[in-house]
């Protein structure tokens, strides 16, 4: 897949997982990487962006005897996430028609 | 390869990244194989899905690189950018890069090699110049003893001008040398850290 549009998707894909519930670094890779091909160490950097856009924000939570670090979604980050899928319902026709063989039915 | 070696290689391969940076790096990764172990997953599997150190490292300092280039545009940033992006594409398509990268070296050697040999060569004309001029005026001073010393004081002036001209053409060009051989080792020592020839 295209990278530029790996990476793009990657982003919302994270947060979408996030909006859903408050989780940590090691979920959100599992559960990304199910969905798309990459590189678990691909994760890191996107978390630290969405984190610096303030699309995200943490906060360390008792685990096991450790630290966990939980991810959540700021306010801005959800208009973010509302206005990515927005951008995908447009994509999602051109999508449709080229997998129905693009021809008129 | 243990938790705490993959934390410690890791770690080194940052080094040159702020410390709050490298902090929260190695803290994430910390969390991160810890709950990978806790999850039933060794090492052997976990090293297979993120990579060795050098690539995890190699992906960090790339983002960093090229956030750190666009807030703060310049050649420096620019170069450091590209040569960290080029660390990264250098693991998968590892013989196109080594190739692209030789052919730029290339090519910045000979453009750097070609003017630097053109400004010693003017300078060594300048020289050339002013002692013809020299020669003139000398001969000039038996047929026209005026204009001879009116010829050696203007021939004198010209060839401390020249000389200074010149002086500063070869350190230019040792400085263009310099800086190549520079910049060509840097892109040469972080390949070879992420394995070019691999």
């Amino acid at each position: 897949m295209d990278v530029q549009l790996k990476k793009g998707l990657m982003s919302t894909c994270v947060l979408a997982i996030v909006a859903r519930e408050d989780t940590y670094g090691y979920k959100i890779t599992q559960d990304t990487i199910q969905l798309l091909d990459a590189s678990e160490s691909a994760l890191y950097p996107v978390l630290k962006r969405l984190e610096a856009q303030n699309y995200l924000t943490t906060y360390s939570k008792e685990y096991g005897g450790r630290l966990r670090r939980y991810y959540s979604i700021t306010d801005v980050g959800r208009v973010q996430l509302v206005e990515a899928k927005k951008e995908l319902e447009e994509f999602k026709k051109v999508i449709d028609f080229i997998m129905e063989g693009g021809s008129e039915k | 390869m243990t938790k705490e070696l993959f934390l410690k290689e890791l770690k080194a391969k940052l080094i040159k990244l702020p410390q709050t940076d490298r902090e929260n790096a190695i803290s994430f990764y910390t969390e991160y194989i810890d709950d990978a172990l806790e999850n039933g997953k060794t090492m052997e599997e976990l090293e297979k899905a993120l990579g060795k150190p050098d690539d995890v490292a190699a992906k960090i300092i790339a983002d960093y690189s090229v956030n750190r280039a666009k807030e703060k545009p310049s050649l420096t940033n620019g170069f450091k950018a590209l040569i960290a992006v080029l660390g990264v594409f250098a693991i998968p398509i590892a013989a196109p890069a080594a190739i692209a990268i030789v052919a730029i070296i290339f090519a910045l050697l000979i453009t750097v090699f070609s003017v630097a040999f053109s400004l010693i060569m003017a300078a060594f004309g300048l020289f050339v110049a002013v002692a013809a001029m020299l020669g003139v005026s000398i001969m000039l001073m038996f047929t026209d003893p005026l204009l001879g010393v009116a010829s050696l004081g203007a021939s004198m002036i010209a060839s401390g001008i020249l000389i200074l001209l010149a002086y500063c053409f070869i350190k230019l060009a040792s400085l263009m040398v310099t800086g190549t051989s520079f910049l060509i080792k840097k892109i040469f020592d972080k390949n070879r850290k992420e394995g070019v020839s691999a």
